[in-house]
Parts: structure tokens; C-alpha cells; sequence
């Protein structure tokens, strides 16, 4: 047998906080054999992205390593030199990072910044390092690598950037590669593809690949080997169909049960099927006809007029949930932020319980508002950092000038128990709250009016499974008890699987398929659906069920 | 307020910064002397002259020694700082107050409200501020008030990018759509949501921009545009004391010193602040 390329050996990792010291890695072991995928599983918090930080010796000042060795090659790191970590980092170990959109340095091209990379260990300049980099842009998958190569980081596409950075991190064949939740900024067809190119270019140069994620059915699908993490702990390992068929530990069960994908059983029954007209005959809550929305552009292509959403018609019944799914750009949140009226409408008329939206004023629009409110994508952004969670959910009834403080904070104490937080955090500030608490308040604000329709943009996507599936179950009671409709904007197949009555899938602006969701994803007709349905990286659950 | 906490956090930050305290230790220092000066408690009348005791050197009686005119230099110089820092407080109030809402009401907004507050600030910009106070000040009837109006032109367009350019991410922030959605005006939104969430930054920028401000006023002290005698100024006193620095080196060091030391103070307090307020260097 052949030594591993990466040895982790009782690794012990220990912060210093203001609040004392914290250790977020407890005694973790692993090998990465050569040529081998090993994906690193666990929600936000587990410590999966300070091991992959200990492995290129990247922690944060206040870090560092209390325990333990690390072995590359059969050499110590954790001892390492800061110069001999300069070596080793790029040549002997690539890095994939996160966030595509801040890893370039927008003010150098992006061949230049590539081409850096080979520079820095002598692996090649001038016109014999260009031809190098134009190699491999081609191989990431770049169209046109000499045109692409003298443009800007800010000229590329989310995807295109990625790929970048895997050109970077290849580009002087490392052994090992470190890929810290490579494609979770990005769309699923996108991830998708990205992915595979990643395959495909380790598995030619036989290196090994570490993958932080928290996709539990992306781990899957991609490693050879998945590992558990959970509070700093390796709770569980194995191969990845073994741990789906059988997880041993009670958070990989937990998690495998999260997991959405389309074994796991809708949380609200549909409406489609041969049942589907016996919705209200009445009209529907919402009414949707021809909207559309246009934009002039500015700069190069300045004059010229762009549609983010057009013809855009659907209809949302009482107490039902709508959904609308697409990648970036579809044009989805501008349809959502339409009907908030945080957008105007172009062309098109919206009907809210029978009165036209646009051309209201003053009162009437107030009154519409009172009916709609919004839940947003961000936990960290949907609330005033400076505001109290009372003060937060209390805002609305304020503007509305519904009761006196008294009765406010009385209301606020009711809908914090609707939503299942205890009163004590009325008084805390956000930042001592937790993700899906804040979204948990976020939901509290907006049900504060008691309105009939409640429009959450991707209102569960920056949540760890686990809180997802609890926030998820929490809008299915809400709905329940009080009526209410929904319309969900989403980019996860998945999850508006479980949640919805009825999809539409949006592509570029337009509305390509619509159905109950059962019937749209187990048969789809266009090939937009065809595709965002292979993208989900479920398939390895769905064979393991 | 939620902010009040945030007030506390930030003011044991301060505390735990040797140079922002020293900074703050300062400008109260000087904070007290032109209190004590404004209540008329000094022990000499600032313009007060005695022919008998002319340019002596600082002794019991005149701590830091007289002028020509026999005028108390140690009186002068604190009532100079009174005059400076009233000139620095007005012209950083009038400023900050123009600048910080003509930056929030365009860079909300946005559209040809912000490019015409865009243009206006360019052209401010333009000038050199000194040059702008100059004109301003030579053209208008010399008193404090005019000063401090000369200086605040100068320093309105800083305000103005300040506070712009943050308004311009938290407009985009989830909470702001949510209050927009719940149906709250503009004008509210920028009140409640907008101003406490760019006050600590705004605060940094009040402190530095007194430093400048007093600087500015002891420049056009110097050049004679600044508070018209015979009332007393740090910049006229230094004009002064230029004749006389050989035979009566302290008419020059007293309102130097003081000078100096005013502006070291102040920016020290604003670099601890700034380093207080620094949510990457709170340590949570």
C-alpha cells in the first residue's frame, strides 16, 4: 500500500477569545490516500473549515494548533516554517477557495493573477508562462482562454470565476487540493459542471482532493470517502454510500434525514393531479398577468433595454404556497420584489385580493402592504444590527400605528411563541442570535400585521440543513393555523419540493414550465427543468434510499 | 435606545487604547480651560494691558509671562482656545450637520438627487479649503461666526462623501427592503435605519475634522482673517510673537504649544476611536 499524500494525527486546535479559550477541532485523525476524494461534512460551526485551514497553516491569528501532527509527503507541518509553508502552499497543496467573488484581485487580469501563481515557484514567465496559463483555461473549461485572458476578474461570470481559481490552484500540480465549499456560491447546473471539470482534471493528474462542504448529498455524490464532522469532532466516516445507507452516529441520521431531496416526503400535500381545480372558484389571493419588468442599460451596451422579468402570469390561491424557482439572474426576486412594490412594474398589472397595485397611493397602498410581507435570503442583513429583536418585530405594527407600546410588546411576546422563540431574546441585538433564529424573527416581523400572504425570498437557503428542515416544518404549521399563502422563491428543487403546492420554473427573464411539483419533477417537458433537476446532487441519496 | 450599549462598548474600547485616552485626556483638559475662559474666571482680562509690566517672563504672577502690551500671556492663550475651539465646534456642527444629510438624502435616494449633491460636493472639492475659507471670510463682515461658516464649507464635502458612501450598502440591506415592504417613508427609514448605523463612523470623522477645523482657524488667524482683535486667538498670537520670539521666546511657545498639543489631542482621540469603533478590532 502506498503512504498517504496527508496524515492527520490527533489534531487539536484551540482559539483565544475575549470569552476564554475554545477548541474548535478535538482530536481529529485522518489519511488522504493519493488520487483520493475525501469529503469533510458538517454545518456551520463544526470546524470543518479550520482543519482545511491547519492543512495549508492559514488559521487566524488568535488560532492555532495545541495537539497533534499534521503529515504532507511524510513531513511534519504543524512545526513547519513560515518559509517552508511558502513552498509548500500552491505547488505541493492548491486551495479552491469559497467565495469566487472576493478571491481575484479585481484590479489585475486574470490571466496576470494566474500566471502569478506559476511565477511565485518558478514554474514558468514571459511568453512560455502565458502559453502555460492559456493551457489551462482551456482546460477549466474557459471558451476563448486568449480573449478571456487579458480581461478582468469583474468581465467573468460566478462560474467563470471559479473556474479560474481551479486553474490557479492547478496550475502547479499540486498532490493535494483543498477545495473549501468550492460551488456553494454558486447555481446548481453551474456547480454542477464544475464539479465534474474537477473531477475530471484530478483524476487525470492522480491528486488528492480534500472537500469542505455541508452538502451532505454533494459529499456523496463527489468523495470516495465522506467524514462526519460535528462540534469540532469526527463523529463519523466511511465510504459515502455506506454512510448514507447506514449512518451510524445521531447527527449523521439527522443529517441524512434533513437532507432534502426527493425521497424525502413533501410537508404539505399538492394540489396538482387530476384534484387540481378544486382550489377556491373564487378568485385567487394574488393575481399575476403579463408582468414585466425593464431595465436601460448603462455603460458599453448603454441605451440598450433589458427585460429581468417579462410576461410573468401566475396566480396565488388562499393559504396555498406558490413557488418560483431559477438560477441567479431568472429574474425571480425581481418578480417577488415586484409584488412587494419595491420594484415597478413595467408592463403588466398585479391584482392583490382583487385591487391593482399600481396606482395605489397613500392609504390604499398602506392597506395592500399590510397584506404582504417579506422574509429575505440573508439571516445577517434582515435585521437592523442596532435594533432589539422587540424593537424589530414591533416596526411594522409602529409604522401601522397598530395599539401602544404596551400592547405592541404584548403582540411581540405572542409572535415570538408563534415562532417558537422563547421571550428572553426579546431584548437581545442580532448578533446574539444564531442564523436561524434571526430568520426565526424575521418570520416573527413579518407575520406582526397578520398578513394573507407572506413572500419569502429564499428565505431557507443560507441555512444549515438541520434549521432549514425546522424552519421549513415552522412555515407549514404557520400556514396551517393561520391561513396563510406563500410565495416561495427558490433556487433548491428540493426543498420547494417539500414546501410547495405549485412551481413555476423561471429562465432568463420568462416562465418555462409550471406545474404541481410532484408531476413537474418526475416528469418534465422543458429542458431547462431536465437539466436543473440532474444538477441536484441527490441522485446518491435517492439510490441509497 | 439599543445605541446606548453600543456607546458603552465602544467607550471601554477607548479606555483599553493608551493613546486614545491620552487623546481624551486632552481635549478634556482643554475642554475645562475653555470653560473656565468662557465663564470669565481667568486671572487676567485677556485684553487687558498694563504698560508697567511689559514683556516679562514668566514668573508667580504671569505664569507664562506678559507681551508687549503687558497683556497676561497664560489669560490670552487660554481664551485664545476658548475662541478656537467655539470656531471649531460651530464650523464642525455646521458641516457635519449639511454634509452628513446631504450625503444620506443622496446616496439613498440615489437618481439625480445624488448626482446633483455629486456635483455641488465635486466643485466644493475643488478648492483647496483653506483657499475656500480665505475667500469666503474676506468677502463677508469679519466676526467668529463667519469664521466658522468659511471653515464649515470647506469640510462640508467630506461629510458628504463620509456618510454617502455607506448609506449607499445599507440601503441594499435586507431590513431596509423589509421596512420599504412594511410601508415606512423615506424619510423614516433614513432617521431610524439609516443614521445610528453610520453614526459611530460619522463620530471618528467629527473628531478628526476639529482638529482640522482648529487648525484652520489658527491659519486664518495668522493670515489676519480669522476672529478679528482684539479678542484673543492662537493663530494672531503666534503672528504676533514673531517680532518678539528673540527678546520673549514664551509669547511664541505658550500659544504654540497649546496649539499643538490641542490638535496632537484630538487626533489622537479620533484614532482611538476610530479604532473603538472598528467592529473587525472589538475581539468578538
Amino acid at each position: 500500500m502506498t503512504d498517504p499524500v496527508l496524515s492527520i494525527a490527533d489534531l487539536k486546535v484551540t482559539f483565544s477569545t475575549p470569552g476564554g479559550e475554545f477548541d474548535a477541532v478535538r482530536g481529529i485523525s485522518l489519511d488522504v490516500m493519493p488520487g483520493e476524494t475525501v469529503a469533510i461534512v458538517g454545518e456551520s460551526g463544526s470546524g470543518k473549515s479550520t482543519l482545511a485551514a491547519c492543512i495549508n497553516r492559514l488559521l487566524a491569528d488568535n488560532g492555532r494548533i495545541s495537539r497533534g501532527s499534521i503529515r504532507f509527503e511524510g513531513r511534519e507541518l504543524s512545526s513547519a516554517s513560515e518559509r517552508e509553508m511558502l513552498r509548500l502552499r500552491g505547488a505541493g497543496i492548491g486551495l479552491v477557495p469559497q467565495d469566487p467573488m472576493s478571491n481575484l484581485n479585481p484590479v489585475h487580469t486574470v490571466g496576470r493573477q494566474i500566471l502569478e501563481a506559476l511565477e511565485v515557484h518558478g514554474r514558468g514567465r514571459g511568453a512560455q508562462g502565458r502559453s502555460r496559463v492559456l493551457e489551462l483555461l482551456h482546460m477549466v473549461g474557459i471558451p476563448s482562454p486568449q480573449e478571456r485572458y487579458d480581461q478582468y476578474p469583474h468581465e467573468y461570470s460566478g462560474g467563470m470565476r471559479q473556474r479560474a481559481l481551479i486553474a490557479m490552484s492547478l496550475a502547479c500540480q499540486p498532490r493535494l487540493l483543498i477545495a473549501d465549499e468550492p460551488t456553494s456560491a454558486l447555481d446548481v447546473t453551474v456547480q454542477r459542471r464544475i464539479l465534474d471539470t474537477l473531477e475530471e482534471l484530478t483524476g487525470q493528474t492522480n491528486t488528492a482532493v480534500v472537500l469542505i462542504t455541508h452538502d451532505l448529498a454533494l459529499a456523496a455524490e463527489r468523495a470516495d470517502r465522506v467524514l462526519v464532522m460535528y462540534k469540532g469532532e469526527l463523529v463519523e466516516s466511511g465510504p459515502a454510500r455506506k454512510i448514507l445507507k447506514s449512518p451510524q452516529h445521531s447527527y449523521t441520521r439527522k443529517l441524512v434525514a434533513a437532507a432534502p431531496s426527493f425521497v424525502t416526503e413533501p410537508l404539505v400535500g399538492s394540489v396538482g393531479g387530476p384534484g387540481a381545480t378544486q382550489t377556491d372558484a373564487a378568485a385567487p389571493l394574488v393575481e399575476v398577468i403579463g408582468v414585466g419588468r425593464k431595465y436601460t442599460l448603462r455603460g458599453r451596451a448603454a441605451g440598450e433595454q433589458f427585460w429581468a422579468a417579462r410576461d410573468i402570469s401566475f396566480g396565488i390561491p388562499k393559504g396555498r404556497t406558490v413557488a418560483i424557482v431559477g438560477e441567479s439572474g431568472s429574474g425571480k426576486s425581481t418578480t417577488a420584489k415586484m409584488l412587494l412594490g419595491l420594484e415597478t412594474i413595467s408592463e403588466g398589472t398585479i391584482r392583490i385580493a382583487g385591487r391593482e397595485l399600481a396606482g395605489l397611493r397613500g392609504r390604499e397602498m398602506m392597506a395592500v402592504r399590510r397584506q404582504i410581507q417579506p422574509v429575505f435570503q440573508n439571516p445577517y442583513a434582515s435585521l437592523d444590527p442596532r435594533y432589539t429583536v422587540a424593537e424589530s418585530v414591533a416596526e411594522p405594527l409602529r409604522v401601522h400605528k397598530v395599539g401602544i407600546r404596551r400592547s405592541r410588546l404584548q403582540k411581540v411576546h405572542q409572535l415570538l411563541e408563534q415562532v417558537a422563540l422563547p421571550a428572553t431574546v426579546a431584548q437581545r441585538l442580532p448578533h446574539e442570535l444564531s442564523g436561524g433564529q434571526r430568520q426565526r424573527v424575521a418570520i416573527a416581523r413579518a407575520l406582526a400585521l397578520e398578513p394573507e400572504l407572506v413572500v419569502l425570498d429564499e428565505a431557507v437557503s443560507a441555512l444549515d440543513v438541520l434549521v432549514q428542515n425546522q424552519i421549513l416544518e415552522l412555515l407549514v404549521e404557520l400556514q396551517q393555523r393561520l391561513g396563510l399563502s406563500y410565495l416561495f422563491i427558490s433556487h433548491d428543487l428540493a426543498v420547494v419540493n417539500m414546501i410547495a403546492h405549485e412551481v413555476h420554473v423561471m429562465q432568463k427573464g420568462k416562465i418555462v414550465e409550471s406545474g404541481a411539483p410532484q408531476q413537474l419533477f418526475a416528469s418534465p417537458e422543458s429542458d431547462y427543468t431536465k437539466e436543473l433537476l440532474a444538477a441536484i446532487p441527490g441522485a446518491a441519496l435517492e439510490d441509497a434510499a | 435606545m439599543p445605541t446606548g450599549r453600543v456607546g458603552r462598548r465602544t467607550f471601554f474600547a477607548l479606555m483599553a487604547s493608551p493613546s486614545g485616552l491620552i487623546g481624551l485626556a486632552i481635549v478634556v483638559v482643554f475642554a475645562v480651560i475653555s470653560l473656565v475662559a468662557a465663564a470669565g474666571l481667568l486671572p487676567y482680562g485677556p485684553a487687558e494691558q498694563d504698560a508697567a509690566s511689559r514683556l516679562q517672563a514668566p514668573s508667580g504672577t504671569h505664569w507664562m509671562g506678559t507681551d508687549q502690551f503687558g497683556r497676561d500671556v497664560f489669560s490670552r492663550v487660554a481664551s485664545g482656545i476658548g475662541n478656537s475651539v467655539l470656531v471649531a465646534i460651530v464650523a464642525t456642527l455646521i458641516s457635519g450637520t449639511l454634509g452628513t444629510v446631504a450625503g444620506t438624502v443622496s446616496g439613498y435616494l440615489r437618481g439625480s438627487t445624488d448626482a446633483a449633491v455629486g456635483a455641488v460636493t465635486n466643485v466644493l472639492f475643488a478648492f483647496p479649503s483653506l483657499l475656500l475659507a480665505l475667500t469666503i471670510a474676506s468677502v463677508f463682515d469679519r466676526n467668529w461666526f463667519t469664521v466658522a461658516v468659511a471653515i464649515a464649507a470647506g469640510f462640508t464635502p467630506i461629510f458628504v462623501r463620509t456618510a454617502r458612501g455607506p448609506v449607499l450598502t445599507l440601503r441594499e440591506m435586507d431590513y431596509i427592503s423589509a421596512a420599504r415592504a412594511t410601508g415606512m417613508r423615506a424619510g423614516s427609514i433614513m432617521l431610524r435605519h439609516i443614521l445610528p448605523n453610520i453614526t459611530g463612523i460619522l463620530i471618528v470623522q467629527v473628531t478628526l475634522t476639529l482638529s482640522w477645523a482648529v487648525l484652520a482657524e489658527a491659519s486664518l488667524s495668522f493670515l489676519g482673517f480669522g476672529t478679528p482683535p482684539p479678542a484673543a486667538s492662537l493663530g494672531s498670537m503666534v503672528y504676533d510673537a514673531q517680532t518678539l520670539v528673540v527678546a520673549a521666546p514664551w509669547t511664541l511657545w505658550a500659544p504654540g504649544a497649546a496649539l499643538i498639543l490641542l490638535i496632537v489631542g484630538l487626533n489622537l482621540l479620533g484614532d482611538g476611536l476610530r479604532d473603538a469603533l472598528d467592529p473587525n478590532r472589538k475581539g468578538r
